[in-house]
């Protein structure tokens, strides 16, 4: 409203762009960052994962939001227009396999896992006492999800073709809930209230202890991706992000692993 | 008849074919033409506010000649990919289909609709449900909200107006406006009518609160630049710019404009929230 944007001129902007998992976060800390920087405003969009590491590479938003690895397409086209970022990372998440609550497995092996993506196994009963077709559910690449799943699931093998293809949390989450054969894969932030069931991986829950100790075998990064020389506004949030008595300890009340202090 | 039905229907194709042989005669003297011209196409919405720009940035540069239509987010993306124009205007970002290297989308504003009733109601959010049942018209009692047993008066704009069009897109999502709504010409009128009546709801963007009225929290968040800028408000539209990498000087000058100090001082004084400097 008026009353908010007096003072027009004295005003910076850092606009974040990308990963919806991190802008989970920054939603968090930009309004305790705005609260205490009456001069800062910061803009989010979400687009996912590329998109962050694209538009912190040319430069249409300050800081990029990323939740997986520059994807190779991406980086092919960094190299061509020499542009350059360097990657912070903020926050470690687990990422966890999600099925109907009607199914009844409760674990899986690492291995398991892989078969499933990879579409080596097609049927619930090679598992366990449960019986019908495998339904997996895959993020799309665009999505940083994709990329740590596939890379720590299925390795040098690729995602099934037959995986059924969501662009996003609620169509996942849709997915889940109304098949009973259905199996997928979520960051643990966005896993409550949800009516869908988490799997341990070798016998272990993505619990923040057993994220924290490395008990928990598949993980994620959380990164804010900045170019070179970026200004001092800039600086000083990705500091915040970084101080273990504000952004640090606003990412560890939201349930995830912060980087930096409590070893 | 059969033979009048195949008359007729060579007489179309006729027709459409040299229609299309005019329009590829045509086409290479408006791309030429083009290349001096900087052509803006795109959402509705966003064209609202972005031909609000024209006039002081033709001041700036004078030898410019500019074109701005509407038409919609997809259409004006879809022209400015085949070169048609130079930049598109979208009430959206790009989609992961649409995501490519060689566009470039950029945020110039942010606008958002607040729910307003009167100060004396004592009612301080709505969920999204909520306001779709009471727009539709299945929600008609405010003790349904836990508010007092009063009828709802519905207040709307008329067909046409884009905060109506927003309304219609985000939260009735197809569905019509409840017949019973009183439908008002502009924001001004529409505020004062709920000022005026303790058991009325309506719609009005950012810039036309005023505390005649009150604003409600929706899904538990309260309208503000902040709750915009961090999308925690739900009832919002950002609005985009998007180029080429090949765009020309001109273009580029023109999104760096809209994203300058004076273009987004024309944006806030037209109610949207600004979004850089």
């Amino acid at each position: 409203m008026s009353s908010d944007s007096k003072n027009l001129k004295d005003l910076h902007f850092i606009q974040l762009r990308g990963s919806s998992t991190v802008m989970k976060l920054m939603q968090h800390i930009g309004m305790r960052y705005m609260d205490e920087h009456p001069n800062i405003r910061i803009p989010l969009l979400a687009g996912g994962t590329a998109m962050g590491y694209k538009s912190a590479l040319d430069g249409t938003a300050n800081i990029g939001m990323a939740s997986g690895q520059m994807p190779p397409n991406i980086e092919v086209w960094a190299h061509k227009y020499k542009y350059k970022i360097e990657e912070v990372t903020i926050a470690t998440d687990g990422l966890v396999a999600i099925v109907n609550p009607a199914n009844p497995i409760n674990n899986l092996t690492l291995d398991q896992l892989h078969d499933i993506f990879t579409g080596s196994i097609a049927n619930w009963n090679a598992l366990g006492k449960y019986s019908g077709p495998i339904n997996v559910v895959s993020h799309d690449p665009q999505l940083g999800t994709y990329e740590p799943w596939k890379r720590q699931v299925a390795g040098k093998d690729h995602i099934t073709l037959k995986a059924k293809v969501i662009t996003g949390i609620n169509s996942l989450m849709q997915t889940i809930s109304t098949d009973p054969f259905a199996i997928g894969w979520v960051g643990t932030t966005f896993l409550s209230k949800e009516k869908v069931k988490p799997l341990a991986v070798n016998g272990v829950l993505p619990t923040y202890q057993n994220i924290k100790q490395g008990t928990y075998p598949i993980r994620n990064e959380l990164q804010l991706l900045v170019r070179p020389n970026h200004h001092k506004e800039v600086k000083e949030f990705i500091a915040y992000c970084l101080d273990v008595k504000k952004g640090q300890a606003i990412i560890k009340e939201l349930g995830l692993v912060p980087v930096v202090g409590e070893s | 008849m059969n033979r009048r039905q195949l008359l007729r229907n060579i007489a179309i194709g006729a027709g459409v074919g040299s229609a299309a042989l005019a329009g590829l005669i045509a086409y290479p003297y408006i791309l030429a033409k083009a290349k001096k011209e900087l052509m803006i196409s795109g959402s509705t919405a966003v064209t609202r506010f972005v031909a609000l720009l024209i006039a002081p940035f033709i001041e700036k540069h004078p030898h410019v000649k500019v074109s701005i239509q509407g038409g919609g987010s997809f259409v004006g993306l879809v022209t400015l990919e085949n070169g048609g124009i130079d930049l598109a205007m979208m009430s959206r970002d790009l989609n992961f289909e649409e995501f490519n290297l060689d566009l470039h989308s950029h945020l110039i504003g942010i606008e958002g609709v607040a729910i307003a009733v009167h100060p004396s109601m004592n009612i301080n959010n709505v969920s999204l449900a909520h306001l779709n049942g009471i727009f539709e018209g299945a929600i008609t009692n405010w003790d349904q909200l836990g508010g007092p047993n009063k009828k709802i008066n519905v207040y709307s704009r008329s067909e046409g107006s884009s905060t109506r069009a927003f309304i219609e897109d985000v939260i009735l999502r197809g569905a019509k406006f409840t017949r019973e709504a009183k439908v008002l010409d502009n924001a001004a009128a529409l505020s004062e009518a709920i000022s005026q009546d303790p058991d009325g709801i309506g719609y009005l963007t950012n810039k036309n609160l005023s505390n005649k009225v009150k604003a409600i929290a929706v899904d538990g968040v309260e309208i503000s630049d902040k709750t915009l800028l961090l999308k925690l408000y739900p009832l919002c539209r950002d609005m985009f710019l998007v180029n080429k990498n090949s765009a020309s000087a001109i273009a580029t000058d023109f999104v760096q404009y809209s994203m300058s100090d004076a273009g987004q001082e024309i944006f806030v004084k037209n109610g949207l929230t600004q979004v850089s400097r």
